[in-house]
């Protein structure tokens, strides 16, 4: 068998270890990034989830405002309630101040997406309140 | 080819090319051992306690064969072989193989001629050197190295560190260096199918959070989302501002109008510097685009942000 310099063995063997090494660096950052991804994906995901159910379930939105609606502090002041494809009109018979506040506070902490809101004056004590909401 | 025998006191000789060289038995010790073991690799193990006390001290090299009536075993000094092709003049690299006499020549009939005082003779098949005088009748060493073939095997002595492979060296190498491909190949496999699964395990989010597939879609949605979330907000902090403003008989909110970007708003202010420091107040949370007023009445036009 003729012999062979060792000089090309070890040039060989360093350029292999060297392709070696390049392609684990890549493998690994790949795997990195892939890791980094996953977890920006759930993320997003979660947050978008969350988002979703806040604002743009129209079930759960309507459950909410039925919620309120149907808390008997409420309830009867319910003059009329009017879903019309993508907007639901509720209109207040005229409530007392106190009441007002505490609707308006139930509405504004609930997340319920609110497109129009008209209040007027009705009376002394009395505020009358139309409140359209998006679905 | 030509072979030379090479002898403790060996003497410069002038060739060309390559040569094989036959030890001479002053430069090896021989014994013919029945050993109770098989292979010769575990006869090399025994080999230095069946010389330790025939050889002088020093370091030693050994070399075992398998026979028909055992084992034989040689114990050589590397160092010493070394100083003796030095003394011929021969360059290392140009050594083939090294052999010893005792394979050669374990047969030989006649005595081999080594100079004018020397005999090379095969004494119940332990090649020995000996006077001239035990043998009548001899033949020349040269002639009869160029007449028979070599039965070898050789003796792996290294008489210099050379910077090419041989067989045996390459082999080593490769196997080392299959083990480490195996190893890395294995490690590759491994990363390969961790990032699969990595990816795979994205798309099972993508899937579980029902998310779009490319980023721009997701950018898209998650802006038209936290849109939203802040046109909210704002109506909420707007019409609490609203509500807020300092209101009694005679100058208070009549009537307001709001929308997610606009508002539209009728108060009653009897006293004008009242009326002043609402739209002021006002002008702090909106962009007033109309005003108008009739009688006590103001007419506001807004829009907000």
């Amino acid at each position: 068998m003729n012999k062979i310099n060792i000089v090309y063995v070890f040039g060989a063997a360093l350029f292999l270890a060297l392709l070696m090494f390049v392609q684990s660096g890549r493998t690994e950052r790949a795997i990195n990034d892939a890791v980094k991804a996953n977890a920006e994906t759930a993320r997003l995901g979660k947050q978008i989830r969350s988002m979703q159910q806040q604002w743009d379930d129209t079930k759960q939105i309507q459950r909410r405002i039925d919620a309120i609606l149907t808390q008997g502090e409420f309830k009867t002041y319910v003059d009329r309630k009017n879903k019309n494809g993508r907007t639901y009109q509720v209109q207040f018979t005229p409530l007392p101040a106190q009441t007002f506040d505490r609707l308006t506070t139930k509405l504004f902490n609930t997340p319920v997406t609110i497109s129009k809101m008209t209040v007027s004056r009705s009376g002394d004590q009395n505020v009358s309140l139309s409140v359209e909401f998006a679905l | 080819m030509t072979t030379l025998f090479l002898d403790r006191e060996a003497q410069p000789v002038s060739v060309q090319g390559k040569v094989d060289l036959v030890l001479s038995p002053s430069l090896y010790w021989f014994r013919t051992e029945a050993l109770p073991v098989k292979t010769v690799f575990q006869a090399k193990k025994l080999a230095p306690s069946v010389f330790d006390a025939i050889t002088p001290e020093g370091v030693y090299s050994y070399h075992v064969l398998k026979r028909d009536e055992g084992f034989w075993l040689f114990a050589y000094n590397e160092e010493q072989i070394i100083d003796a092709v030095t003394r011929t003049g021969i360059r290392p690299s140009d050594v083939r193989h090294i052999y010893f006499a005792q394979t050669e020549c374990a047969a030989l009939e006649t005595p081999l001629r080594l100079g004018a005082t020397r005999i090379l003779s095969s004494v119940d098949g332990v090649v020995t050197e000996l006077p001239a005088r035990y043998a009548a009748t001899a033949e020349e060493a040269a002639s009869f190295f160029e007449n028979h073939a070599r039965k070898g095997p050789a003796v792996g002595i290294t008489l210099y560190h050379s910077t090419l492979l041989d067989k045996k060296q390459f082999k080593r190498l490769s196997i080392v260096a299959g083990v480490f491909a195996l190893l890395y190949g294995i490690e590759y496999f491994t990363a390969r199918t961790q990032l699969s699964s990595l990816l795979e395990e994205q798309e099972k989010i993508a899937d579980t959070y029902r998310l779009p597939q490319t980023s721009f879609e997701r950018d898209g949605l998650i802006n038209a989302l936290n849109k939203k979330q802040k046109r909210q907000t704002q109506l909420r902090a707007t019409a609490k501002a609203l509500f807020a403003l300092p209101a009694d008989e005679e100058n208070h909110l009549e009537r307001l109008s709001l929308g997610t970007r606009e508002l539209s708003i009728a108060a009653v202010f009897k006293d004008p510097a009242k009326a002043d420091a609402f739209k002021k107040q006002l002008k702090a949370i909106a962009t007033v685009t109309s005003e108008k007023r009739t009688g006590d009445t103001l007419y506001l036009e807004a829009t907000y942000e």
